[in-house]
C-alpha cells in the first residue's frame, strides 16, 4: 500500500509538467506554422502564341498605363471601366484584349483586372 | 523573514496563471491563424480587396521584383521549368508574382506558358485590408 500510494503521488505532480510541455509544444507548432496573412487568386488568360486573327480582330482594346487607362482609344477612369466594358457587352462584345504599356507594374494589372472581373465581359485576355 | 515565506509560497503557485496563459495563446493560434504550405518572403504578392480566401498550395510559381523564378522553393531557369511542366503535362498553374514585376515581362511568361500548354493559370495576391 506503501508503495502504491508514494508511486501515484509522485505521478501526479509529474504529470502537470509533462502537460505543460505538450502544450508548449502544441503552442510552438502552431506558432510556427499559422499565418495571418490570407491569399486570394485571380484567373489570367493570355493570349499565347496563336497570336489574334485578323478576322476575329478585337473591338474592345484596353490599354494599361501607368496612371492612365485607354479603352479603344478613349482616356477612362478606373471607375467607368465598368460601365464601358458592359456597354460594349450589350454591343454583343464579350471578350476585351487587354495590352500592358512599358513600366506598368504587377500590382497595377492585377488591380485593373479585378475591376474588370466585375463587368460581365467573358474574359479578359492578355497579349503582348 | 515573513515576505521570505510568504515568496515561497508564490514559487509553487506560479506555474498555474503559466499554463493558463500558454493555453490562451494556443487556443489564439489555433483559432486565429490558418496553417499554410511555408511561402518564401522573396515575393511580395499584390494587394486586392474583393476576392474570396484562398490559400495557396506547395508548388507555386514565385517571380520576385527581379524576374527570378523559384518553384518549390528552387530557383529555376524558365525554359527547364517550361520544358518539365510539358513533359508531365500540366495544365493548371498558381504564379505569385512580386507586386514591383513588370507586367510586360509577366505577360511573357504567361504567353509561354499557356504555348507550352499550361492553360489555367491563376495569379496569386493577398486580400488587404480594405484600403488601396
Amino acid at each position: 500500500m506503501r508503495i502504491n500510494n508514494g508511486y501515484s503521488r509522485g505521478r501526479k505532480t509529474l504529470s502537470l509538467t509533462s502537460l505543460i510541455d505538450v502544450i508548449f509544444l502544441l503552442l510552438l507548432f502552431f506558432m510556427l506554422t499559422s499565418t495571418f496573412l490570407r491569399y486570394s487568386n485571380i484567373n489570367v488568360a493570355s493570349a499565347g502564341g496563336r497570336g489574334i486573327n485578323a478576322d476575329a480582330a478585337p473591338k474592345v482594346v484596353l490599354r494599361i498605363d501607368q496612371n492612365k487607362l485607354d479603352l479603344n482609344g478613349q482616356e477612362i477612369n478606373i471607375d467607368e471601366l465598368v460601365r464601358s466594358l458592359n456597354g460594349f457587352v450589350t454591343t454583343g462584345e464579350t471578350r476585351t484584349v487587354v495590352f500592358v504599356k512599358e513600366k506598368v507594374s504587377v500590382e497595377r494589372l492585377v488591380k485593373v483586372l479585378e475591376v474588370g472581373r466585375n463587368s460581365s465581359m467573358t474574359s479578359l485576355i492578355l497579349a503582348q | 523573514m515573513k515576505l521570505r515565506k510568504k515568496s515561497r509560497e508564490h514559487k509553487t503557485e506560479s506555474t498555474i496563471p503559466l499554463i493558463n496563459i500558454v493555453f490562451l495563446m494556443l487556443i489564439f493560434f489555433l483559432v486565429a491563424g490558418t496553417i499554410t504550405t511555408p511561402v518564401s518572403d522573396r515575393v511580395q504578392p499584390p494587394e486586392l480587396k474583393t476576392l474570396d480566401v484562398k490559400m495557396p498550395e506547395a508548388d507555386l510559381l514565385q517571380i520576385t521584383r527581379d524576374g527570378q523564378i523559384y518553384w518549390q522553393s528552387e530557383a529555376f531557369v524558365l525554359d527547364n521549368l517550361i520544358a518539365r511542366f510539358q513533359k508531365a503535362g500540366r495544365s493548371e498553374l498558381k504564379i505569385m508574382a512580386d507586386r514591383k514585376f513588370n507586367a510586360i515581362k509577366l505577360v511573357a511568361i504567361l504567353d509561354r506558358l499557356r504555348n507550352a500548354g499550361v492553360k489555367n493559370i491563376k495569379l496569386v495576391t493577398l486580400k488587404g485590408r480594405g484600403q488601396g
